[in-house]
């Protein structure tokens, strides 16, 4: 009947759509500071895991729009769920949730923001699949308010063993849809871990650089 | 100057003591308990359990992580012996589960 269940929770955690950063939650105490160059925008994430469950969380994100010449900046903060991980004796299978509430600023636009994800996702030794979205809403400017969905899947070319460099070739698709830019890139991405460190590095099919640095403080 | 090589000399001095309790050569066949460990997919998210075995030094003598086996091998110090429900504790405090717990020796 456990089994019965696990699967279909996991099952159903396949149909979150969510932003697919690493775990935004790790482990009661524990601390990660991620940056990174995505789309021509710059992110600074920080998180500190109070307990299983629960994570506090800050974004900042810049952004820079070259047609008009205007800088952005999102600033939100706020907490990260965890809503189920399921450990299988060759497998893992998380679901989160991620609530932010902030403000930004866009020359002629500031004011509140708000983001909203959800994220799930089951990885082997050998494979990854994840998916997720998140929605990004300004209270002040609605024309702004964006959505995006992701989808990973990746695959391990050699099992490491513990604290060798591990490697992973990933493809990420993603969607995005606004008032203002809708898009829809492929992404190949290669993904290293050594000891509490991550790095990832891809480009879209439309060129852009993925550039992402992960440090888990243990 | 003088206050950067007592800096750098602790944290030689922190890593060293790291290391002492990690036993690379520690097996199925040598340790004193066999611990299954379900959700242990890489080791960026099993340092965690190094970090927690780390600090169990009074029963814990070294202890070695088998991503390919998904194991935990642990050595007692002489005479100790952890508790499968202790075990259990600091497993699951590094979001993991404790699948099986197996002791190979008559520790105490």
């Amino acid at each position: 009947m456990l089994k019965i269940k696990q699967t279909v929770l996991t099952l159903v955690s396949f149909c979150f759509l969510a932003s697919l950063w690493p775990h935004p939650i790790t482990f009661p105490t524990g601390s990660s500071i991620t940056i990174k160059r995505h789309n021509d925008d710059n992110h600074l994430m920080a998180n500190y895991t109070w307990i299983r469950h629960l994570a506090s969380s800050l974004h900042v994100e810049h952004g820079y729009d070259k047609a008009l010449d205007q800088h952005r900046y999102n600033v939100v903060g706020g907490f990260n769920f965890l809503l189920w991980r399921l450990n299988y004796l060759k497998s893992q299978a998380n679901a989160y949730v991620i609530t932010q509430i902030g403000y930004f600023d866009k020359q002629l636009d500031s004011g509140l923001s708000s983001r909203a994800a959800v994220m799930a996702d089951w990885e082997s030794r050998r494979y990854f699949v994840g998916v997720g979205a998140d929605y990004n809403h300004f209270f002040e400017s609605n024309h702004l308010d964006s959505w995006t969905a992701k989808a990973r899947f990746g695959f391990a070319p050699y099992l490491a063993k513990y604290n060798q460099l591990q490697s992973w070739m990933k493809v990420e698709f993603e969607w995005n849809d606004s008032k203002i830019k809708e898009y829809f890139v492929v992404r190949p991405i290669v993904r290293f871990y050594f000891k509490n460190f991550l790095w990832e590095v891809g480009f879209s099919h439309r060129g852009d650089l993925h550039l992402e640095f992960m440090v888990n403080f243990i | 100057m003088k206050k950067i090589i007592p800096v750098i000399l602790s944290c030689v001095l922190v890593m060293a003591s790291w290391a002492s309790t990690i036993n690379g050569n520690l097996n199925s066949e040598n340790a004193d308990a066999i611990v299954k460990v379900k959700g242990m997919v890489c080791s960026f998210c099993s340092a965690q359990l190094e970090k927690f075995f780390v600090k169990e030094k009074k029963l814990v003598q070294s202890f070695n992580i088998d991503m390919d086996n998904n194991s935990v091998y642990l050595k007692f110090q002489k005479g100790q012996k952890m508790s499968e429900k202790r075990i259990s504790e600091i497993v699951e405090a590094s979001t993991k589960s404790v699948d099986s717990v197996t002791y190979k020796t008559a520790a105490k």
